[in-house]
């Protein structure tokens, strides 16, 4: 209980850093930017984050901090604007909002959908800010206790569980990109022997592949590809009624509001389940829960089911950082693009935290809560312009994105060679994605293969006496190793039963169809 | 695709994995190549089995297969795949060579001429807006150098 005070109250003590004008000016144009990007269908906030990384390096810290997290929450709101008034989700975390939202502009309510989608984002990026607050002392603690070893298989579980839920067609595909993810990661000086690994006598390689350009190539330089090449049919119509947020409809979903936010929060939490499993879940919990009257209008325009959907996948923003600050493993995709850009600034997540950037821990929180409470402001601001944006056609914004790729790659660290970098990973992702493998456990792959591999050797140094009995001696390593093997247990498990499902003609069965939506 | 992709990944697990050998040394638990060799073996193993069974099941489809590569649709789009990806890799390439900002309006004005078929002034004002206001908005936000 003091831990949780003592953290609110530093918070509020930081709030004041956060609001300095160069600072707060960085958190407007961040939730502008990432708003207006979100609600664009073929940018996703990952590829934001990858793209303005590079920039953000030249920053201080403190505004680079406010500027990413600006920018991701910003992005995971925006994927709403486009899902109510295209029935197209800007992001995949606003696809249940699309279910609910579109009918509702179809009715002439889009201006309040848009202004519940906002009020729902806003008070769920709070409580999720919140829930990190609460809890991150109480991991903290809990942390500093786990050794290398722990921390290699936290590390090696992060992977494991991204390549499981990213992928779409059989877990064994996303744990191999998880793998090509850590194996590029290896490229460059080892840290503990300064041996040159896989550098074959190129100058740039030796200070290791940059993320930054990688990230930039797999969501940037493929992304767009992608967007060229579908054939875009989009209805547009204009928004219908004033941008609203309907009191009444709020106050009779509080209870939906909490638990939707929580929801998200505990998901967000989940290395690499993200906001689009949080809102997926919440918005299903909901439509359970829901009395039977109010159950009905599910699918059909539905106020309950924005608010389930928006505010779990808004308050996964600050789930998605517990286990970042408190063990260096990112929740989300997005935040290990922020893990990465807060290794470009010399900060080292994890455990010792506290210990090495004191008073870091409490500007995020602070900012967190700072950016929450702007959101909503900004987002009435903006929610028009971001609808003018949506009019232009892809074909010509995605080509005027490429630019902004090249730039970020080369910002990162002013090297020509990462643009070359840029665009074979881009290339590589291309392939990758057209041959169904996902792309995020790479990312995840090349941010925590550095670490995987520092800790792995250091217990192994550690261990150098030991016999096996006294590994499993450790009830925190033992508990992580169980989950390991539970976790490609259960991986093989669904992959043997996905393949046999497709073996099996569905008019003979009558299974091995997809679920209905 | 599938195939090609895995037997790619497994060609360079095992290189990967042969070169990882080179960078073990005694004790060989905390050598710099050990988890290399893990990682590669590993990624070799899965590639090894993903691309057998992509080969057992592909086998019944080539024929559906060879009915899409001649299809007109498939052709349409592999052009404008390979089209846009030949200006996206010239673009980047070219970059470094001229410079941000003329490679930026050589590669917009062809793309939305030849992707959006935009007509050619409003290529032209598009494309000066874009690559002299990027390197502007970003000189004076984040202070990035422009290559």
């Amino acid at each position: 209980m003091t831990q949780t005070v003592d953290a609110l109250v530093r918070t509020i003590f930081a709030v004041p850093d956060v609001l300095a004008p160069a600072i707060l000016l960085y958190a407007i144009i961040g939730l502008a930017v990432g708003i207006v990007w979100g609600a664009i269908p073929a940018l996703s906030s990952t590829m934001a984050m990858a793209l303005l990384i590079g920039f953000s390096a030249a920053l201080e810290p403190d505004s680079a901090i406010v500027f990413l997290l600006a920018i991701y929450s910003g992005s995971v709101f925006g994927g709403s604007i486009s899902a109510i008034c295209m029935n197209i989700p800007g992001t995949p975390a606003a696809a249940c909002t699309a279910i609910e939202g579109y009918p509702l502009f179809r009715r002439g309510e889009g201006g309040r959908a848009i202004g519940t989608a906002i009020a729902a984002s806003t008070i769920g990026n709070l409580l999720g800010a919140l829930a990190l607050i609460l809890f991150t002392p109480y991991l903290l603690g809990l942390a500093l206790s786990i050794g290398a070893w722990e921390v290699f298989l936290l590390g090696v579980w992060g992977v494991i569980i991204c390549g499981s839920v990213t992928s779409d067609e059989g877990v064994a595909k996303g744990w191999l990109s998880g793998l090509l993810g850590l194996a590029l990661s290896f490229v460059g000086i080892d840290s503990i022997s300064g041996e040159a690994r896989f550098t074959y006598g190129i100058g740039f390689l030796y200070g290791g592949l940059s993320f930054v350009a990688i990230l930039i190539g797999v969501f940037g330089f493929a992304e767009i590809a992608r967007g060229i090449l579908i054939e875009e049919h989009v209805e547009r119509s204009p928004l219908s009624g004033r941008m609203s947020v309907p009191g009444r409809i709020l106050l009779r979903n509080v209870g939906n509001l909490m638990r939707s936010s929580t929801l998200g929060a505990i998901v967000g939490a989940i290395p690499a389940a993200g906001a689009d499993i949080a809102a997926y879940l919440a918005y299903s919990v909901s439509r359970r829960s829901a009395p039977l009257k109010e159950r009905g209008e599910f699918g059909k325009g539905s106020y309950r089911g924005i608010i389930a959907s928006e505010s779990a996948n808004n308050s996964s923003v600050g789930g998605s950082l517990l286990p970042l600050l408190v063990l260096a493993i990112p929740g989300s995709t997005v935040a290990a693009a922020f893990m990465g850009a807060m290794n470009l600034h010399g900060v080292q997540m994890g455990p010792m935290i506290m210990m090495n950037h004191p008073g870091l821990i409490d500007f995020i929180f602070a900012s967190l809560v700072v950016i929450s409470i702007l959101m909503g402001i900004v987002a009435f601001a903006i929610g028009k312009v971001a609808l003018a944006v949506l009019s232009i056609p892809r074909v010509v914004l995605l080509p005027s994105i490429m630019p902004v790729c090249v730039l970020g790659a080369f910002a990162a660290q002013n090297a020509i060679a990462d643009i070359y970098v840029m665009t074979i990973a881009g290339i590589v992702g291309i392939a990758l994605s057209a041959a169904r493998f996902p792309l995020a456990p790479i990312v995840m792959g090349i941010i925590l293969g550095p670490l995987v591999d520092l800790n792995f050797r250091r217990a192994m140094i550690i261990f150098q006496d030991s016999t096996i009995l006294d590994v499993l001696m450790r009830p925190a390593g033992t508990v992580l190793l169980a989950i390991i093997v539970m976790t490609v247990i259960s991986g093989f498990h669904s992959e043997i039963r996905d393949r046999r499902r497709i073996a099996v003609p569905p008019s003979r069965s009558g299974r091995g169809e997809m679920p209905e939506q | 695709m599938a195939a090609m992709v895995e037997l790619v990944i497994l060609l360079g697990g095992i290189a990967m994995a042969i070169q990882s050998v080179g960078y073990l040394t005694t004790p060989v638990i905390t050598s710099p190549g050990i988890l290399p060799l893990i990682v590669s073996v590993a990624m070799a193993a899965i590639a090894g089995v993903l691309l057998i069974v992509e080969l057992i099941r592909g086998g019944a489809s080539v024929p559906r297969l060879k009915a899409c590569l001649i299809s007109a649709d498939f052709r349409l789009h592999a052009v404008k795949a390979a089209g846009w990806l030949s200006l996206a890799t010239g673009y980047a390439m070219a970059t470094p060579v001229v410079g941000f900002m003329w490679a930026t309006l050589a590669f917009l004005a062809i793309a939305l001429i030849a992707f959006a078929r935009l007509a050619w002034w409003k290529t032209a004002i598009i494309a000066v807006a874009i690559a002299t206001l990027i390197p502007f908005a970003f000189r004076s936000l984040f202070h990035t150098i422009v290559p």
